[in-house]
């Protein structure tokens, strides 16, 4: 939680920048974009980031999205040419082999004297693998039923006679094939690392390198799009289902009842987890959220003019403007009363920043296009923005000492800054995108898997301590297994919705170093590259940061060659700050503990 | 010999050290005398390396004084310590094996005119200290082709070569063999009557009897007694190490056993293969595994754990032979190993304590979906936490910030909480203050009543013989033999580890 402060104070700063600097920040049409983008990429950070948690790393879901990307169309054309129901027969089989070899190898994992003759044995002679699996028990069950399962799609798909599917079935199917690619990529990955015992960067370097290479050699290197029809398909990408009020009322009556549920179900001794904020704050936060976004449908309001303020963005700029200097003030006095003179630096250096900043704007020398660019007007200004910066990053993360009331105040005051950021877009205008809501259920559930699941639990484990976790009974293959395939499923459900979201797929150059930007989205948001260290929320954050920049970095007119740089600046400062707050974090513990 | 009364070589005065959330010295005095042998004996913990550090130069004192041949002396780095006279020599041996003997006693220092080497003085120099030591080799053999106790005579000759008036050794008997000793023996005698004095870290209880002038017995990072010449003897040092009488620390009440939990048929491991091992163990009984380092101890115990396969035999437990291919398996099968090496093998150091003791556990009592039920991970933590006795401010506090001795605690409530039917303790108390020691103790003895098989790897003496009801000794990888009642010795114990034949029993 700590973690997800700062790099939310982050995402603040940066915000509130861009939309100083060029008003155009906060238009409806770019917001939207913004999220749209930020969606897209935050799917595919999600699937980075569950893989660094387990303590290895993908680098080839660039790659994985522009084969998935080429793959798609070509399977929705084929799908389309062939005769009816071939495409379904077409998936039993290709399921049932899949299926079929992943009983194999287990069963074959299951020592019996191994040697290659028994291996054979087992592909090829059903039979064989029944009497095995009834003389052995119990261990076998599982990847008997498996193989058995796919010899019986695999005859289905054989057998099957022609049946005529409605497009959405022939889309489903397209889709699920992609799925199952991704699926089966991910298994050849952790097979390569877990069983063959190769390292996962060199396991997926080759990766990038390979569906780069196949994606280019099936497409013939030509451009790649839908054409006209598969509206509905295309719906998934482009949709506006609600509007973005909508969903953060959705969102804010969840968080009250959360908050509402916490309470009701409170334990004594909830107060020593560190990372817990008291339910009635996310009560209130979720209350204010809701009520605010629903304003402007109140009866008897005046209809706002085109260009004005709704009163949801009003009413929502208020609260959080009032709720923040109110936050900002009782930190701050907290702090004097306390003596924590990292609060007090933090506030003082982004007091200082913001000042400096805006004398400067006054006098006309920042954002303006002409202005010249004299040195001592750069060295201000960034010296200013690094202030501003790592001072809001520290304000907040200091604040957020071992009491559970002041932890509450500051997740109160993050809470009104981003009502604050909120309430400077027209709410009730901007149209939330399908791929945000595609984000915000996939985060929830791997959030929910990783916080609140025996599996998730197993894999923080792994990725802190893989000997540990494997002396603790934990079963670290399959879990790597997991990992990478959970991955690989989301980059190829991230990798549909991209090639949805552009109008022709290139095979060169569609998804070039997205997995830097989902591993830096995951980095950012706390994920720490030894494994075991991460919340989702982070990371969703991370993501957000790094489309806010590159956004501001358009709107700004910096130029394009500079973008690379900047994102790359952003994150060293990122990573570096949080080494060092982690270290001093650390020095604090052990003299508390001396 | 008295001159460590007046005029010593060197002493020590209220010398303290703090480490993060560990007082390894608190107000201990030394005194070394010209030409004596001091043996400074302690448990592990006990701050003897640290003391040890603290005059070699290694690491400042936080407080306390020390004075050499009279005169106040601070020894801020381990240059200063060389020319005034102190040399340490590590367990460890800090040779460069891959360069001659006479570059490594010249390493650092090397007499050279206008940067190149000057070999004729390196061997004239290297060869009058070898033959101090009594090392007849030549100063051009490559290190790595000596075995390691000729090494470890090249250390002492680099250390003579620089004048040293004081010699720290290490623990420098631990990796030689009989022989090798002996001549490490008659080099310590020979240098006591140069009048260079040696402090002589040991456990080996014997070797100190045998050679030592004095005994420094450190406790806690604290002082805890002294003996002169003719005081040493086994039961003194003991009662001094261990703060009380070893009859009553180690309480080990002979219980009936019950019948065979684990059992053993010519089982190979990979590690040394070739030689098979066949013993078993019963329930409520404790069973030390005794052995030098590098007997094959520590990899029995990850056979049986399931971590590596067994290369050939059986293994039964309760009379079912079982073949464990990973340790999810062993653990359904009832077995649990505190590993060697807490923090690497035993414990998620970054986890919080609650999470560390509920880890093995998490599967058997999950929830619908494979939900975690923290209500019960709440209860067991808050079990454990009492039942041993865990220092922790709170069950969320991260395991880093504990004492080894608290680790280790976690670690054996996290399989108490499994009921095994067989508990494998691979070096249960190293590094742990007594204190939690004589607790973990305890805490076998009730696990044995219970019914529990234990087999338990130690390399403390006291402890396997306190401990044990029997025990298994390992030489190179094969079981040299078991002893029992009242043939257990430590002498006898040491004969096998050491490769000695079992000489026929008379039934």
């Amino acid at each position: 939680m700590k973690k997800a402060l700062g790099i939310f104070a982050l995402l603040v700063f940066v915000y509130a920048l861009a939309s100083l600097l060029n008003p155009d920040f906060l238009s409806t049409y770019n917001i939207q974009n913004t999220l749209r983008r930020t969606a897209l990429f935050g799917i595919i950070s999600i699937g980075a980031a569950m893989v660094i948690i387990a303590g290895g790393i993908d680098l080839s879901l660039g790659s994985l999205v522009g084969l998935i990307g080429c793959l798609l169309p070509m399977g929705l054309h084929a799908i389309a040419a062939g005769p009816p129901g071939r495409a379904l027969a077409w998936t039993l089989t290709g399921t049932g082999l899949g299926l079929w070899c992943v009983g194999a190898v287990w069963l074959h994992s299951i020592p019996f004297r191994e040697s290659l003759r028994r291996g054979l044995q087992v592909l090829l002679v059903p039979g064989y693998v029944v009497y095995y699996a009834a003389t052995r028990g119990r261990d076998c069950k599982r990847p008997a039923w498996l193989y058995l399962l796919g010899l019986v799609s695999v005859l289905a798909g054989w057998l099957l006679p022609g049946v005529p599917l409605p497009v959405w079935a022939e889309t489903a199917l397209a889709v699920f094939w992609m799925l199952e690619i991704c699926a089966a990529i991910g298994l050849l990955h952790g097979v390569l690392i877990t069983r063959v015992g190769l390292q996962p960067f060199v396991v997926t370097l080759c990766g990038l390198l390979l569906y780069r290479g196949l994606a280019r050699w099936l497409t013939d290197d030509q451009t790649q799009g839908f054409g006209t029809g598969y509206e509905g398909l295309k719906s998934l990408a482009t949709a506006r289902p609600c509007s973005l009020a909508c969903l953060t009322a959705a969102a804010g009556l969840c968080l009250a009842g959360w908050g509402l549920y916490r309470w009701l179900g409170r334990r004594e001794d909830d107060a020593d987890e560190v990372a817990s904020v008291s339910p009635w704050c996310l009560t209130l936060v979720g209350l204010a959220l809701s009520l605010t976004s629903v304003v402007s449908w109140l009866p008897g309001l005046p209809e706002a003019a085109r260009n004005a303020c709704t009163w949801t963005q009003r009413s929502m700029f208020w609260v959080g403007l009032l709720g923040s200097a109110a936050g900002v003030a009782a930190l701050s006095l907290n702090a004097l009363r306390h003596r924590s003179w990292n609060v007090l630096w933090g506030g003082a250096a982004a007091a200082t920043g913001l000042l400096v900043l805006w004398r400067l704007a006054a006098w006309g020398h920042v954002g303006s296009a002409d202005a010249d660019l004299a040195w001592w007007r750069i060295a201000s200004v960034g010296l200013a923005l690094i202030a501003v910066m790592a001072g809001a990053v520290r304000f907040l993360t200091a604040s957020w000492t071992s009491t559970a009331g002041w932890r509450s105040a500051t997740f109160l005051t993050a809470s009104a800054h981003a009502l604050l950021l909120l309430g400077m877009i027209p709410l009730d205008r901007v149209q939330a995108p399908a791929p945000l809501l595609v984000m915000i259920a996939i985060a929830l559930l791997v959030g929910f898997f990783l916080q609140q699941t025996v599996y998730g639990r197993y894999l923080l484990a792994l990725g802190r301590n893989e000997e540990a976790a494997r002396y603790s009974g934990i079963n670290t293959a399959a879990m790597t297994v997991l990992a990478y395939v959970l991955c690989t499923l989301l980059a190829g459900v991230s990798a549909v919705l991209f090639s949805l979201d552009v109008n022709g797929i290139q095979p060169a150059g569609h998804g070039n170093f997205y997995e830097l930007y989902a591993i830096s989205a995951a980095v950012l948001g706390g994920c720490s590259l030894r494994g075991g260290e991460g919340s989702i929320l982070g990371v969703v954050i991370g993501t957000a940061v790094m489309r806010v920049l590159y956004n501001a970095i358009i709107m700004l007119g910096i130029p394009d060659k500079l973008e690379f740089a900047i994102i790359g600046a952003v994150l060293l400062a990122g990573v570096a700050a949080d080494e060092l707050l982690r270290r001093s974090a650390e020095q604090r513990e052990r003299r508390t503990q001396s | 010999m008295t001159t460590s009364d007046t005029n010593p070589l060197l002493e020590a005065r209220r010398i303290c050290k703090d480490f993060p959330g560990v007082r390894a010295l608190h107000n201990v005095d030394l005194r070394v005398g010209r030409g004596e042998v001091l043996a400074l004996l302690g448990e592990n913990g006990a701050g003897k390396s640290t003391l040890m550090k603290v005059l070699a130069g290694i690491l400042p004192p936080d407080s306390g004084e020390l004075s050499l041949d009279g005169q106040p002396v601070r020894l801020d780095s381990v240059r200063t310590a060389v020319a005034r006279g102190i040399a340490l020599i590590h367990q460890e041996l800090n040779l460069a094996d891959n360069l001659d003997v006479g570059a490594n006693i010249f390493l650092g220092r090397e007499p050279h005119r206008l940067g190149i080497l000057d070999r004729r003085t390196i061997d004239r120099q290297s060869g009058a200290v070898l033959r101090m030591v009594g090392l007849d080799v030549s100063p051009k053999t490559v290190v790595a082709t000596l075995p390691i106790g000729k090494q470890q005579l090249v250390e002492i000759a680099k250390a003579l070569s620089v004048n040293a008036r004081l010699l720290i050794m290490d623990e420098p008997s631990s990796s030689l063999s009989a022989k090798e000793t002996e001549t490490l023996f008659g080099v310590v005698r020979e240098l006591r009557s140069r009048g260079v004095s040696v402090i002589y870290i040991s456990h080996r209880l014997g070797e100190v009897e045998a050679l030592a002038d004095r005994v420094v017995v450190l406790r806690d990072g604290e002082n805890a007694g002294e003996l002169r010449r003719g005081e040493i003897d086994h039961d003194r040092m003991v009662r001094l190490m261990v703060g009380r009488d070893i009859a009553q620390f180690y309480g080990r009440r002979a219980r009936g056993a019950g019948p065979p939990v684990l059992e053993s048929v010519d089982l190979e491991t990979p590690a040394h293969a070739g030689y098979r091992l066949n013993f078993s163990v019963r329930a409520g009984e404790l069973v030390g595994l005794a052995g030098l380092v590098g007997a094959g101890r520590t990899e029995l115990l990850r056979v049986l754990f399931g971590v590596e396969r067994a290369l050939g035999g059986e293994l039964r437990i309760a009379g079912r032979p079982v073949a464990f291919r990973s340790p999810a398996d062993a653990i359904r099968a009832g077995i649990a190993l505190v590993p060697e090496d807490r923090k690497q093998a035993g414990l998620i150091v970054d986890m919080t304590v609650r999470q560390n003791l509920s880890l093995a556990a998490l599967r058997r009592h999950r929830r619908r979906f494979g939900l975690l039920n923290r209500r019960h991970e709440r209860s067991l933590a808050d079990a454990m936490i009492r039942r041993l006795n865990i220092k922790t401010p709170h069950a969320g506090q991260v395991v880093r910030f504990l004492s080894g001795g608290n680790q280790q605690k976690v670690v054996l409530g996290k399989w108490l909480s499994m009921q095994p039917r067989v508990l494998l303790l691979d070096e249960p108390t190293r590094g742990i203050d007594v204190g939690s020691k004589e607790e973990i103790y305890e805490l076998m003895e009730q696990l044995a009543a219970d019914g529990v098989a234990i087999l338990f790897v130690s390399s403390e003496m006291e402890e396997i013989l306190g401990m044990s009801d029997r025990v298994l000794v390992m030489h190179e990888g094969r079981l040299s033999g078991e002893l029992g009642g009242a043939e257990l010795s430590e002498e006898s114990i040491m004969h096998l580890a050491t490769g000695g034949a079992r000489a026929a029993r008379e039934s």
